[in-house]
């Protein structure tokens, strides 16, 4: 939906993680930081400045 | 096809099956729901013909629940067209209706409000009068997605701005049942702000409407804003449908993907 809607589907993730495994949560964590700076600032995000200014 | 409609109002109201039946009236030069008892005068019902062949339509599976709460022991009939006959599945499925308290009758529409509407089905199963229209392409969602990701973006949020967060399409729509809403709710929706939380707020609503829109169009003509809210729900109708194989109110029994414990779907 998101894609859809113009905004890249990379920006959001859904993983199931057991509460015992938090090595996979941090990599899964760390991972999705690498992706998010590489995809940058949201669009979303200039949007908002720009109805708020 | 009006004077069929008569005919099995009457007898359903005569011979005690139904306690009444909602349908349309002509009132005051207008066209609104009504409900009809036993000895009313029929002579005023209308099938929603208000400028062209049935152009006026009302959410009258929302009215049968809100009397149906009130009288649960009472049968009632609902004059229903091929998207409400959809809509009373969905709500018979979701245990919001009862399928042996209700009696439809069903009516199909003009190949002009199809069109109009761009109806898959514009046809009830159980049609008391009128003539099959043909179902129309689905095509405006593959048209949505020939934009390119800016313009795509572009486009929705342009749309979304215009929103006036008046709920009307939640209170129109006739699969919106919830007593607590979750666009109500002011951890997800800031109450008051405009513009509304983008996307929050359209995409909460398209996520609800997933299994359950019927594609009914209610929502889109409500809007006082003119946001295409259809295109968005068929884009998650048709998730649903690729992912799933499921269209909502098609089938009469299905269930709902959404509501059944299985494996994990293989990859």
């Amino acid at each position: 939906m998101l894609d859809f809607c113009g905004v890249e589907r990379e920006r959001l993730r859904a993983r199931w993680v057991s509460s015992a495994e938090a090595p996979e949560f941090v990599e899964e964590v760390k991972d999705f930081i690498n992706v998010l700076k590489k995809l940058g600032p949201s669009p979303l995000k200039k949007e908002l400045f720009k109805t708020i200014a | 096809m009006i004077d069929q409609v008569k005919q099995r109002i009457t007898e359903l109201l005569f011979d005690g099956s139904v306690k009444g039946v909602i349908a349309l009236t002509h009132a005051n030069g207008h066209i609104t729901p009504c409900l009809f008892r036993k000895g009313d005068d029929l002579e005023t019902l209308s099938l929603g013909d208000g400028e062209t062949s049935g152009d006026t339509r009302y959410p009258l599976n929302k009215i049968l629940i809100t009397i149906a709460r009130q009288y649960p022991d009472d049968s009632f009939g609902v004059l229903v067209r091929g998207c409400d006959e959809r809509g009373l599945y969905t709500l018979f499925r979701l245990n919001q209706l009862e399928p042996d308290k209700v009696v439809p009758i069903g009516i199909s529409c003009p190949q002009s409000l199809a069109l109009q509407c761009e109806c898959k089905k514009p046809w009830p199963d159980e049609m008391v009068a009128g003539e099959k229209s043909d179902g129309v392409l689905q095509k405006q969602v593959q048209e949505a997605e020939h934009m390119d990701m800016s313009k795509r973006f572009s486009f929705w949020r342009d749309q979304f701005l215009k929103c006036v967060k008046c709920y009307g399409c939640r209170d129109i729509c006739p699969m919106c049942f919830c007593r607590e809403c979750t666009l109500e709710c002011e951890e997800l929706v800031s109450k008051g702000n405009l513009p509304v939380d983008i996307p929050v707020f359209h995409l909460t609503r398209a996520m609800h409407m997933a299994d359950r829109c019927i594609d009914c169009g209610l929502c889109e003509e409500a809007c006082p804003s003119d946001i295409p809210l259809r295109l968005l729900y068929k884009k998650t109708a048709e998730i649903m449908n690729t992912e799933f194989g499921y269209s909502s109110g098609m089938n009469k029994n299905e269930k709902s993907p959404l509501n059944i414990m299985a494996p994990a779907p293989k990859k």
